[in-house]
């Protein structure tokens, strides 16, 4: 009996059924940039991360990251044919020379902020 | 992981994402406009994609594919009315705006979506998951991640729920 319901009410929708409007022949495009924005965040919050690691200050760690992301980005589009290692290693590779210039044992101010952001 | 095994991984994790948008990118749009308004659909589907991307490598040990993006579709959906509950109020009063069709085929769809986009969240994607998307119950309920007795009293409740809609638009579906 609830089949049957079932059955009926499907083939009723079925039948007022109207596809709805297709997707623009841009979506593919703007799905794209999402997903290269999305990885960008990404990126930049695993630098963060990183420098948090290192104890590096609120400012120098921002600084650093926005740098670095900005380095691998440039690295990235700059030659498209030929990456040589994956987003995680580049920036564990940039971030491991840059760390050289920060003192990693000073204890900042600015240290306290790492604990509280969000990443 | 090599330099060349890093550029593989990330041209394949591309190729598998443009398959699973190209294969799958119909059914998901179709999902999302039932269970949203006009307004919202592209952005939604979008979220929906962002996702999958998120989520890609664990797509790919994923036995039942279609399964895993209905349950996308219904979170992304109901991440849309969190962010914006005002939105979710206003779709109760929303006038879908639909493509030029037969006047009373129109009409009609228009009564029809009227009537699901106002149903509660929970029971608007056992409804479209069942009766739109025609996945049986144990698919709809493997789907939301819900227990199956769940799914049967949200269905019972939205599918009464809708068909008053209807009666009260003068609509008998029976008769339709």
């Amino acid at each position: 009996m609830r089949n049957n319901d079932d059955a009926k009410l499907r083939s009723f929708l079925a039948r007022h059924d109207m596809p709805p409007a297709p997707a623009s022949r841009g979506e593919w495009n703007r799905i794209l940039d999402a997903v290269e924005n999305e990885e960008s965040r990404s990126l930049f919050a695993r630098a963060l991360a990183f420098a948090k690691g290192r104890r590096m200050t609120f400012v120098a760690a921002t600084a650093v990251a926005a740098l670095l992301l900005a380095v691998v980005n440039q690295n990235l589009t700059s030659q498209p044919e030929a990456p040589t290692a994956s987003s995680d290693d580049m920036t564990e590779l940039y971030l491991a020379d840059a760390s050289q210039y920060f003192d990693e044992s000073a204890e900042a101010p600015g240290d306290a902020y790492l604990e509280l952001i969000d990443i | 992981m090599s330099k060349t095994e890093a550029v593989v991984s990330a041209d394949d994790r591309l190729s598998t994402f443009q398959s699973i948008y190209e294969e799958h990118g119909g059914y998901v749009r179709k999902t999302v406009y039932w269970l949203v308004h006009d307004d919202a659909v592209d952005d939604v589907v979008q979220d929906v994609f962002i996702r999958v991307w998120r989520n890609i490598d664990r797509f790919r040990n994923e036995s039942s594919l279609r399964t895993w993006m209905y349950r996308i579709c219904v979170n992304a959906a109901h991440e849309h009315f969190r962010r914006s509950p005002r939105v979710a109020e206003e779709t109760k009063i929303h006038e879908p705006e639909l493509p030029a069709h037969d006047e009373d085929a129109l009409s009609m769809h228009e009564v029809i979506r009227k009537a699901i986009l106002r149903l509660p969240a929970k029971q608007k994607s056992v409804f479209v998951l069942f009766y739109k998307q025609e996945l049986s119950l144990e698919e709809v309920a493997e789907s939301l991640g819900i227990p199956l007795g769940t799914a049967k009293s949200r269905l019972f409740n939205a599918r009464n729920a809708f068909i008053e809609h209807l009666k009260r638009n003068g609509v008998d579906y029976e008769k339709q």
